[in-house]
């Protein structure tokens, strides 16, 4: 069983994602802010975090770190965003994120990333 | 007797405070759930259609299915053309849009419909309001238009007759990074219509199309083209303004 835990700010996308994502032998899970994403993570160990808000690692590897801090293995960060500016892209590559995807979404794309 | 007073107001004011609360938690709650059904029919391209609108009023649907339609990418066209044909939302958008008497509600009615994946038959109806007299109603039966029929975009776009806007022209630039209205951009450099010009100036600049950088450098140079300042900002991104600095742009 594959356990995902999706965070977005905006409840619209948490449900887009969350419906993309639901397949039988996957596990999804959903919070709305980030103090809820931490401590979620800090909770239970899942095999991908779903991120839909670029803003969350503004503050570099502080994010990420908090995101893996609690277990030994390391939960697969995957983050969606609209923009497609290259500095932005590497600067979360080297934050730790683990896949980038841009909008528009596409929900073979996604579930193949995320749910495999 | 005034105490009384704000004390039964402030009572009313918090009633109502709480009903409308509950009632935007209630319709948030409908939403996120059509939004995530809608979501799973599209990823899954199959499942029970007839639920996918309950506990949903309709036109709060189409908003619904407007905002799944705007994220995901024409691979999930099919399915959302199967939703909208389904529920009958092209004449729900249409029959409202043409007995709206304000142009703002046109405008947006006509947004919406150009967001979904629209059939032939819309496209006659929609030519009807590209002479409206609101310039953002003609816009956006234009941009109905390029949803129905992206491969005769430039024709369209050619045969209007008022200069777009750089807002258009942005709207315009997602319709086709979503890959639903693939134009070829070296004819709209080449073209001598400023609104092909102008799309095909910000559509390089958009996706970075380096190789088109002598035409672009062609367009500054041209004294009397009205493009300069665009052509030159593109320039700009490409990292080749300091080229053409000398140049006087009035």
């Amino acid at each position: 069983m594959v356990k995902i835990l999706v965070y977005s700010p905006s409840f619209r996308m948490r449900a887009m994602i969350v419906g993309i994502l639901t397949t039988p032998g996957v596990e999804v899970e959903s919070v709305t802010s980030r103090q809820a994403l931490f401590k979620r993570c800090s909770e239970k160990l899942f095999d991908r975090v779903v991120i839909d808000d670029v803003r969350l690692f503004m503050d570099g590897e502080g994010s990420v770190a908090k995101i893996r801090r609690h277990f030994t293995s390391r939960p697969k960060i995957v983050v969606l965003s609209a923009s497609v500016d290259e500095q932005t892209v590497l600067s979360l590559l080297e934050c730790g994120v683990d896949q980038y995807l841009l909008l528009p979404l596409s929900a073979e794309r996604l579930r193949r990333k995320v749910c495999r | 007797m005034i105490i009384l007073a704000t004390i039964v107001y402030l009572v009313i004011g918090s009633i109502l405070l709480i009903v409308v609360h509950w009632q935007s938690a209630r319709s948030a709650a409908a939403e996120s759930q059509a939004i995530g059904r809608i979501a799973a029919f599209v990823a899954n391209r199959s499942g029970d259609i007839e639920r996918l609108g309950k506990g949903i009023e309709r036109f709060h649907f189409v908003q619904c299915l407007v905002y799944v339609a705007d994220r995901v990418d024409e691979r999930a066209y099919e399915p959302l053309r199967v939703i909208v044909k389904y529920y009958n939302l092209e004449s729900l958008l249409l029959h409202r849009a043409m007995r709206s008497g304000r142009a703002c509600e046109r405008a947006y009615l006509l947004a919406l419909l150009s967001r979904l994946p629209v059939s032939g038959a819309v496209a006659t109806i929609v030519e009807q309001f590209l002479d409206d007299s609101s310039p953002r109603v003609r816009f956006y039966a234009l941009m109905s238009l390029f949803s129905y029929s992206p491969y005769c975009a430039i024709a369209q776009l050619e045969s209007v007759d008022y200069r777009l806007s750089r807002r258009d022209v942005s709207e315009i630039l997602t319709l086709i990074s979503r890959g639903s209205c693939p134009i070829p951009y070296i004819p709209l450099l080449m073209s001598e219509n400023y609104n092909l010009q102008l799309l095909g100036i910000h559509l390089v600049r958009r996706f970075g199309i380096t190789e088109s950088r002598a035409k672009i450098a062609s367009i500054v140079r041209d004294c009397h083209s009205e493009l300069r300042e665009d052509a030159l900002e593109t320039l700009a991104c490409f990292g080749e303004a300091e080229r053409y600095s000398n140049c006087t742009i009035i």
